[in-house]
């Protein structure tokens, strides 16, 4: 008690030498220190989509990939047909040479695009569609590869225990749609590999591709 | 009044101090001043009159204008707000970090300075191993031991390496999974073993009691495949198996990694036995 006492005493007797512009260096300095371990506790959070996607390519190896698509919240889309819909959280995606990266807010994933057109879904009800009487939720799905010359689409899914969810889409970039699949009843989260067939029209409506797959 | 001429000397010479935490207490350090020196004299001429006494106090401590300029241009305003808005900043940064993180655990690596993962350890630290750079990230040997498990309970030996993953951008630590699906290491007989699965054996205890055999597992070893085990500002280690058959002290672990920015491949030497429970 009497070694700490001493120590304490010590330690207020160099304080009081230390001027106030050192003092005050020191505890900017811990201030910096303590907001640098606030942000890392809270996951190091980026400012913008892109960085993250940048940080996430960065820590899974991946060169940094095309931004073919970025939505933000509350962002609109027309789908044509004089369907609307808008976006419930933020969304990106990016196309590399042989796969896409699809971002919902602070989470991404990898999808291999072995053949194109390919078509990748995010996993949550992520937009509203306000086309009918009431607001219904739908779930965004990213078409990648589709041909030039494309001037409308269609996407059907087969998303199990029998239940169909379909959707039309927008041309968001080169050889990139954006589908909303809406299900009248209920929001549904998509799971990979189930089976959907996509279809593309001409200006002129004549078919331009009609294709089955899996859903990435 | 008696006071009201040392109060307005006091009022005079700490005007010029516009930091008022400081003005306070350079009065209250002159008024202690004025009080020795009145003290001084009415022990010295013990019949003086209480106005003279404080006159000639007053008197020997100066000119109150010449004694505000001076403190004025010693005493900085500026620093000392900085010096207290730096500190209660320090006071409620303290809090938020004690508070941030303590709620949601999920994520809880990236939200972590360090840690490790429970019954993961390193088993022989070795300095000075291969490196290489690929994508950003340095990739170090930093361990290598051969695993010597006991016999009776029928768990197999193995070879361990230890990787490093490291980035100065202590924001962006490695994906664990990205490096487990690239990695595959190829023990000193060529043969090849994936980073990204298990081959465990599992310790277990038979006892028959008076009517059936009771089968424990209470410990279970990787005997192949790799782990994800500790981690730090910047880094993050890795454990990587193999069935340790034929050993010789010496005999070389190679690790290949390949990922769409890049291969490399390192080795090490694994020289060191360990006997582990």
């Amino acid at each position: 008690m009497r070694t700490l006492k001493r120590w304490e005493e010590a330690w207020n007797r160099a304080w009081e030498r230390v001027s106030r512009g050192r003092k005050t260096l020191l505890c900017l300095i811990l201030c910096g220190l303590l907001s640098l371990g606030i942000w890392m506790r809270l996951g190091c959070p980026l400012p913008t989509a892109e960085l993250e996607l940048r940080r996430w390519e960065r820590t899974h190896l991946l060169p940094p990939g095309q931004l073919v698509f970025t939505g933000e919240e509350n962002e609109r889309f027309a789908l044509g047909e004089g369907r609307t819909v808008q976006l419930n959280r933020r969304l990106l995606a990016s196309v590399g040479e042989r796969w896409a990266v699809l971002g919902e807010e602070r989470t991404f994933r990898k999808v291999d695009l072995e053949e194109t057109p390919a078509a990748a879904g995010f996993w949550s009800s992520a937009l509203a569609d306000f086309s009918g009487e009431a607001v219904e939720l739908g779930i965004p799905v990213v078409v990648f590869g589709v041909p030039e010359g494309a001037a409308r689409g269609e996407l059907r899914v087969e998303a199990g225990s029998g239940v169909v969810l379909t959707g039309s889409g927008c041309q968001v970039a080169e050889g990139v749609w954006l589908f909303a699949l809406s299900s009248p009843a209920q929001s549904w989260s998509l799971s990979t590999s189930a089976p959907c067939t996509m279809g593309f029209c001409r200006e002129d409506g004549s078919l331009l591709l009609e294709q089955e797959g899996v859903l990435h | 009044m008696l006071g009201s001429g040392k109060e307005r000397w006091l009022d005079t010479a700490v005007s010029g101090i516009r930091f008022g935490p400081d003005r306070r207490q350079v009065r209250r350090e002159l008024a202690a001043h004025l009080e020795d020196k009145e003290a001084g004299l009415h022990r010295s001429f013990p019949d003086i009159p209480e106005a003279e006494a404080q006159d000639r106090a007053l008197a020997a401590m100066g000119d109150a204008e010449e004694l505000k300029r001076e403190l004025a241009r010693i005493h900085r305003p500026w620093l000392g707000w900085l010096w207290t808005a730096s500190r209660w900043t320090l006071v409620v940064l303290w809090f938020l970090f004690l508070l941030v993180g303590m709620g949601n655990r999920d994520g809880v690596v990236e939200r972590s300075l360090w840690g490790r993962m429970t019954g993961r350890a390193m088993y022989h630290r070795v300095w000075g191993g291969e490196r290489a750079q690929l994508g950003g990230y340095t990739f170090q040997i930093i361990g290598a031991a051969y695993v010597d498990r006991p016999e009776e309970y029928g768990a197999e030996d193995s070879l361990q390496l230890t990787l490093r993953v490291s980035s100065p951008r202590f924001w962006a630590r490695i994906d664990e999974n990205t490096v487990l699906a690239g990695l595959t290491a190829v023990d000193p007989h060529g043969g090849r073993h994936e980073m990204d699965r298990h081959i465990v054996v599992n310790r277990t205890d038979t006892e028959h009691n008076s009517s059936y055999w009771i089968t424990s597992t209470w410990g279970t070893r990787i005997l192949s495949g790799g782990d994800f085990c500790r981690w730090g500002l910047g880094w993050k280690d890795f454990s990587l198996y193999i069935p340790a058959e034929d050993w010789t002290p010496g005999a070389r672990m190679t690790l290949e990694f390949t990922c769409e920015l890049g291969d490399f491949v390192l080795s090490a030497p694994v020289t060191e036995r360990v006997v582990v429970p």
